[in-house]
């Protein structure tokens, strides 16, 4: 028998951005209630259900009764930090292929930032723990992931002369595709190479542009058969392939941290799984809580040669809006809105239904997805396609 | 200079109290004569796995300046960076005494350790006499 062949049938988000009205768990709320509705379904249609949060207030099960779901065949929190969209998209896959729910809602929220707070401060108190290992750490200056991935991107610029100029080239390529997509936090707000430069530093050799927005908000998928999906109203996206790989660095004496991501692994066996070459894709929605996270796993997807991914993306007419390679085409977690792993899968879902209007990329019959989470610790990928 | 005093969890007490007696603990794998960082959790098996003095030494293989504002309203830059010990394994650390525009890569360092008032102590790295 063929296997069932599957697609995201329904997109929702909750407000994003400074959205200080509602907590996490009811953001997703919102968020699932909206890709129901997108997908011409009821949420008695419903019958199963993976969440996750971020740094906020935690998402649990009693999200199943701020929605009302009865008789649920599948439900589960999910947390592999920044690649959980990804592995929760590719769960569901494989769930409804064995016929173990037929509908299922993804969501992912989080509500970091609260009133007369500012969102950093939110990230950064996470790490300033002064007990244990992590405590020895944040007395020693390290509480931040910013501190964290700069020191992996040093070590990237040591061994293969990348520079602050390459990484600013993708802060503003991402900008202009955000200057096109109302959604985003800086839609209304242009970003020159030397403002880039300008901008403080936050932890060298990261400038405050190399670092990722942060937002409250909340982003779900329903994830069910093709079949299915061709009978709602949406252009069914299909997930074609999906795979993981987690390698584990953080702190730990290992060669590859900052030279080397899971995404070298989970990339080529996601698109063997969805029998698509690196050639085939149009679209890559790619991770970025930082400029060099974006670098790095353009690197590891292949799209440029290990080492090579500085100079590439500096290339005129590299990036950007009409650029040879269409990445971070809403303007990504740097300038559209930060909601982990949520945010590459949301902006791939709109492009490979068409609906990116001014930003639409023409070639998108395949996209690739990344998540990744940790420094550099856990990485997600998934490949996702038109219906034909 | 660390900051703040640490409180020890099950995980770093042994590392905790080595410190507050001027002493930078590993950990040596007795079967391989391989070493491991001070977080292995050497409970999974005691005989095998014990803490062993570090020679304290090693090399800066990344680094970072981070922004930090102060109290004045203005901004203290501080070296911060991964040291690879003689040993083997990484720890990551403050850099003490570095100069934050120089090119840190390679830059040989030894363990010192920052003393509190309530008798612990935190270490950090600086660079090694001549470095």
């Amino acid at each position: 028998m063929a296997e069932t062949d599957i697609a995201i049938a329904g997109l929702g988000t909750s407000e994003i951005g400074r959205a200080f009205t509602k907590s996490s768990p009811k953001l997703a709320g919102d968020a699932v209630r909206a890709a129901v509705a997108d997908a011409g379904l009821q949420l008695s249609d419903v019958d199963g259900l993976l969440f996750s949060n971020g740094l906020g207030t935690p998402v649990d099960v009693r999200v199943q009764m701020e929605l009302g779901l009865k008789d649920l065949k599948l439900m589960s929190y999910v947390q592999a930090f920044g690649s959980t969209a990804a592995l929760m998209v590719g769960y569901a896959a494989m769930a409804v292929r064995s016929g173990m729910a037929d509908t299922i809602a993804v969501v992912w929220s989080d509500d970091p930032i609260q009133p007369k707070s500012s969102g950093s401060s939110a990230y950064a108190a996470a790490g300033r723990a002064p007990t244990g290992f992590g405590g020895i750490t944040a007395s020693n200056g390290m509480y931040s992931a910013n501190t964290y991935y700069a020191l992996a991107a040093r070590r990237h610029m040591e061994r293969f002369g990348t520079t602050s100029d390459q990484l600013g080239h993708i802060a503003v390529a991402q900008r202009q595709w955000a200057n096109l997509n109302p959604m985003a936090q800086f839609y209304d707000k242009p970003l020159t190479l030397e403002e880039y430069h300008a901008s403080r530093y936050i932890a060298e050799p990261f400038h405050l542009y190399d670092c990722c927005l942060i937002s409250n908000g909340a982003v779900a998928v329903i994830v069910t058969s093709l079949d299915r999906a061709r009978s709602m109203p949406q252009p069914p996206v299909r997930v074609l392939g999906w795979a993981q790989s987690h390698p584990g660095y953080t702190f730990i004496h290992d060669d590859r941290f900052g030279i080397v991501t899971g995404a070298a692994e989970s990339g080529p066996r996601a698109l063997k799984m969805a029998d698509t070459t690196l050639d085939e894709i149009g679209v890559a929605e790619i991770y970025d809580c930082y400029t060099f996270t974006a670098l790095i796993t353009l690197e590891d997807y292949g799209f440029f040669p290990k080492g090579e991914g500085g100079p590439a993306v500096a290339e005129p007419g590299m990036l950007g809006p009409g650029g040879k390679l269409a990445v971070n085409t809403g303007g990504g977690e740097l300038s559209a809105f930060y909601l982990w792993g949520a945010t590459p899968l949301h902006e791939a879902v709109v492009q490979a239904r068409g609906q990116g209007g001014e930003r639409q990329v023409a070639n998108h019959g395949r996209v690739l997805v990344s998540g990744n989470g940790g420094t550099l610790d856990y990485h997600g990928t998934l490949v996702l396609g038109t219906d034909r | 200079m660390p900051k703040f005093a640490v409180q020890a969890d099950a995980a770093s007490a042994a590392f905790l109290e080595a410190a507050a007696r001027g002493e930078f603990l590993i950990v040596k794998d007795t079967q391989t004569g391989e070493f491991h960082e001070p977080q292995f959790d050497v409970t999974q098996d005691p005989e095998r796995y014990r803490y062993v003095p570090a020679a304290g030494t090693g090399v800066v293989v990344s680094w970072s300046v981070v922004h930090e504002k102060n109290a004045e309203g203005g901004v203290d830059r501080r070296p911060v960076g991964i040291v690879q010990l003689d040993e083997g394994p990484w720890f990551w650390s403050e850099l003490v005494d570095v100069d934050p525009d120089a090119n840190l890569m390679d830059l040989p360092v030894t363990v010192d350790f920052q003393k509190f008032d309530d008798g612990s102590a935190v270490p950090f790295f600086r660079p090694q006499e001549g470095a």
